[in-house]
């Protein structure tokens, strides 16, 4: 529990982050091989406890793939229980709220659980997000309040409204919120080329309406 | 611990400086968003904030039409064709 205490984090991250992240950044992002180079730099320091996301997968082809196979799977399962249930208790939005869930939480599932917003997601859709124990988590120290404190107002509000707009970072001080806005964007993007791409290849297709996808054996 | 803090340049007690998170921030979103601005000055932390935002709203948007337009075609599928279409898109 000490060792990846989340309220170590804050100081934790700012402590060497911020120093290794122009480095690591000009890594990760440009390079192909970034996240060998952010694993090296964690194995010489010995203090780092968790390998930072690199954002160079969410680009590959490969994890693409494995998301869109992922989410094609959900996709049918939505398929099937809204074709049992009541037909006319599904609208168009609720078909399309259930989409959206399955493609979110198979993107969660995706990352890994190595990112607050990933796992939040996997939790949130189980348990209301009230749910969870968010008193477990303490106030960091007074070295991250005393830095917050000198941050213009405007900062903050803008801050924090981007805390609320990434799942389950909205206490989440500004360097590990920054880290995780980062991934997430990264992820989102990926889901949008991958949920493209299966409408595109849906839509060429075409169609006609038929029941047997629901209960036909694929 | 000690080593930690002899690095970090500006600060005598160890606390990170607003303008290294402002400095990082910045290079940190706009490498993220270096496809959609080209590389013009981005000159405050805010607007890098304002943009994250706005990016990130429009980026639900967009999920959630790709949401409605996947559930739609789902319908209208059959199963056969889908099945294609699955097979044709993972191979893509």
């Amino acid at each position: 529990m000490e060792d990846m205490g989340d309220w170590n984090l804050a100081g934790y991250l700012k402590g060497f982050w911020w120093e290794e992240s122009s480095l690591r950044l000009g890594m990760t992002i440009s390079n192909g091989d970034g996240d060998s180079a952010a694993k090296d730099g964690g194995r010489e320091r010995k203090r780092k406890r968790r390998a930072e996301p690199s954002l160079v997968k969410w680009k590959t082809e490969g994890e693409q793939k494995t998301y869109s196979s992922k989410l094609i799977e959900a996709l049918r399962r939505v398929r099937g229980s809204s074709a049992a249930g009541a037909a006319s208790a599904t609208t168009d939005h609720s078909r399309g709220r259930a989409v959206r869930e399955a493609a979110d939480r198979a993107l969660a599932a995706a990352a890994r659980g190595r990112t607050r917003w990933s796992r939040a997601i996997l939790c949130g859709r189980t348990l209301k997000r009230r749910v969870l124990p968010r008193a477990g988590r303490p106030k960091p120290v007074g070295r991250a309040r005393a830095a917050e404190r000198s941050k213009p107002p405007a900062l903050k509000t803008k801050a924090r409204v981007l805390g609320r707009l990434v799942p389950g970072c909205r206490k989440l001080p500004l360097p590990s919120l920054l880290e995780e806005v980062s991934d997430y964007i990264a992820a989102l993007e990926m889901q949008v080329r991958a949920m493209s791409a299966i409408a595109e290849a849906l839509s060429a297709v075409g169609g006609a309406p038929s029941a047997a996808l629901a209960e036909g054996p694929m | 611990m000690s080593s930690r803090r002899s690095r970090s340049r500006q600060s005598s007690s160890g606390r990170i400086t607003d303008q290294q998170i402002d400095d990082l921030m910045s290079k940190l979103q706009s490498l993220l968003h270096e496809a959609r601005h080209g590389s013009h000055d981005r000159a405050s932390a805010a607007k890098v904030l304002q943009d994250t935002c706005s990016y990130i709203r429009s980026l639900h948007r967009e999920v959630d039409d790709l949401s409605e337009r996947l559930s739609e075609l789902l319908d209208a599928a059959g199963a056969s064709s889908a099945q294609a279409a699955i097979i044709r898109s993972l191979l893509m």
